[in-house]
């Protein structure tokens, strides 16, 4: 009994710790990288985003090149990521960094004051680089993303290129209390798993049959 | 089993669509296959079967990308039936294991210890790991050996070793364990090699399948244990002590087939013991630890010991493999980190940590071992 307790205990610490741990969650992503888009120095890439909750607080970028990774001599230039409120065309939350903060595993990660009426609403990330046009630079920051329009909320739009077409590779997540987050998780689970209405019915038949055999057992 | 998924059976299974719609010459010339072709033909014969309960979007559903198949509201569906085909395994395996009781009391142990295996719900009903196959056919094999129909038996490990190649180490072993005279030890090994080298002849004449199984890391993982003996040749560990093992078998339990799920036991508990394995393959040993757990029941609380540990090998790999199995209920835990994600964060050469769990893990699955000599010694 006593080892039993142990037991459930030691798995409890385990789940309560990876709970715990995850203060935001998910919203959006557009998981499509089949085309690179460039950076070049003096411009920026625009891309537009819907959150469906409030509390937006983090960008993350899925796909980049890296120098390190590549090989490339490495450039310094100065960056700003910023968050615009479309309606109002203002940024709203700014970030400035350096090429040389591109992480090596690939991913490029922006994390800002949680906006707390973001849902619904339509905003833009923009990652401007701020160094001079330099035709002789041999290494160009790029961004993974796809050229087919997913969805006409994703517009990406390019300082380098007025014809681009398409949508960068990124999740954006939102910031909550726990029990925020694990009611958010539970509701969009049923809201998913009920559009297959067939197998959903089967399924809980089948349950429903097995609970039946336990207790007669 | 619907709420959990991993993109390896999404991948397995698109993989064996492809077998079948290519041909499976076409196909081991064109991708970069692991398994041999029973296990692509199997896993393609069942999606054929059950086509028509998968929703029609599935062939577009099989290229998204995997962040997109955990939020797409088929994926349930899809998960639920492609893992179903694991569940008469899963059943047989018990069924099967609870045949070596003495007793109605122990092939009633047995029995819930299998299906009620937290390893086996993880592997089979949520990961949806292939590797209850092979499992189920390799303990078949030994319980057809052990009621003297050694034909079928070593028949069924070699087909066995067609889903993955680990039955072969238990082949050579269970012919000098059920065979008395040499003569014979080389027929049954013959019956179960030529069923598996024949099918495998095909694929073999492709370099490109050659070259892609010869240098994963999964395959050479075996050597990675191994003592420098100077100009640039080693001592392989766990062939050293496989090798051992045979000849002590050969020695002292030729003939004694009540030694062959304890020496079955000892051969994949050493390769534990050497090799960085991946989760799903701890499926292999369980049959053979239930077993020896229930003949002696001292040994429950060193298992207790290894599943514990066992957890550990888990934390060592990314969320997609704890947490992130539940990514269809919720696709967001997908990439939640977990404590490995923590440990990269805080720890400056997380491998050490891996390590040390690697280590616990070894000394668990030892300690079971020698606890199983003296319980096996004083009955």
């Amino acid at each position: 009994m006593k080892k039993t307790v142990l037991i459930i205990l030691g798995i409890g610490l385990i789940i309560y710790i990876s709970t715990q741990l995850r203060t935001n969650r998910m919203d959006l992503s557009q998981e499509y990288d089949n085309t690179n888009f460039d950076l070049p120095p003096g411009t920026f890439l625009e891309q537009q985003i819907r959150p469906r909750y409030n509390n937006f607080y983090r960008i993350i970028l899925t796909k980049t090149n890296n120098p390190i990774i590549d090989s490339k001599t490495m450039i310094a230039d100065p960056m700003r990521f910023e968050i615009i409120n479309k309606m109002s065309g203002k940024t709203i939350r700014e970030i400035k960094f350096s090429a040389l903060n591109i992480p090596v595993l690939e991913k490029l990660s922006f994390t800002f004051d949680p906006i707390s009426d973001s849902a619904g609403k339509t905003y833009s990330f923009r990652i401007t680089s701020l160094g001079k046009d330099n035709k002789n630079l041999s290494y160009v920051l790029t961004f993974g993303g796809t050229v087919s329009k997913i969805d006409r909320n994703l517009d990406l739009r390019s300082s380098n290129n007025d014809d681009i077409i398409g949508a960068l590779a990124f999740r954006s997540y939102y910031k909550a209390p726990v029990s925020e987050l694990t009611v958010d998780s539970i509701q969009d689970f049923i809201n998913r798993f009920c559009q297959d209405k067939y197998f959903t019915v089967i399924y809980a038949g089948l349950i429903l049959v097995l609970v039946i055999i336990y207790l007669i057992i | 089993m619907p709420l959990t998924g991993h993109r390896d059976t999404a991948t397995l299974f698109a993989s064996a669509d492809k077998f079948i719609s290519d041909g499976f010459l076409v196909f081991y010339k064109t991708h970069a296959v692991l398994y041999p072709p029973l296990a692509y033909l199997t896993l393609g014969f069942w999606q054929n079967l059950i086509r028509f309960l998968l929703p029609s979007s599935y062939p577009q559903w099989q290229s998204l990308p995997i962040l997109y198949q955990f939020i797409s509201f088929s994926s349930f569906r899809i998960f639920f039936l492609l893992k179903l085909f694991y569940l008469p395994f899963d059943i047989g395996t018990a069924f099967i294991i609870s045949k070596f009781g003495r007793n109605f009391r122990e092939s009633k142990i047995l029995f819930t210890l299998w299906i009620f295996n937290p390893i086996v719900l993880y592997t089979t009903s949520m990961w949806g790991s292939l590797d209850i196959i092979p499992t189920f056919l390799s303990i078949l094999s030994i319980y057809l050996i052990y009621k003297k129909k050694p034909v079928w038996g070593f028949f069924l490990l070699g087909i066995a070793a067609q889903f993955k190649l680990w039955p072969l180490l238990l082949l050579p072993l269970t012919a000098v364990i059920s065979q008395k005279s040499l003569r014979q030890q080389i027929k049954m090994f013959l019956i179960g090699i030529i069923p598996f080298i024949s099918m495998l002849l095909p694929v073999l004449t492709k370099p490109d399948y050659l070259t892609t199984f010869t240098s994963s890391e999964r395959s050479t993982l075996i050597n990675n244990a191994s003592i420098y003996i100077g100009f640039s040749q080693y001592i392989y560990i766990f062939l050293l002590i496989y090798l051992l093992i045979i000849f002590y078998t050969e020695n002292f339990y030729k003939g004694k087939m009540a030694m062959l799920t304890a020496i079955s036991l000892i051969v994949l508990a050493i390769f534990y013991i050497t090799s960085a394995y991946t989760p799903q393959w701890f499926l292999w040993i369980l049959p053979y630890l239930i077993i020896q757990t229930v003949y002696y029941p001292q040994l429950f609380k060193s298992f207790v010991y290894i599943c514990i540990s066992y957890l550990l090998v888990i934390l060592t790999y990314d969320a997609p493999l704890s947490i992130g199995l539940f990514a269809p209920f919720d696709p967001s835990l997908l990439n939640t980190p977990i404590l490995k994600e923590l440990f990269e964060r805080t720890v400056v050469d997380p491998n050490k940590i891996w390590s040390v769990f690697r280590t616990i893990n070894a000394a668990t699955i030892i300690w079971f071992i020698y606890h199983w000599r003296i319980a096996s010694k004083k009955s």
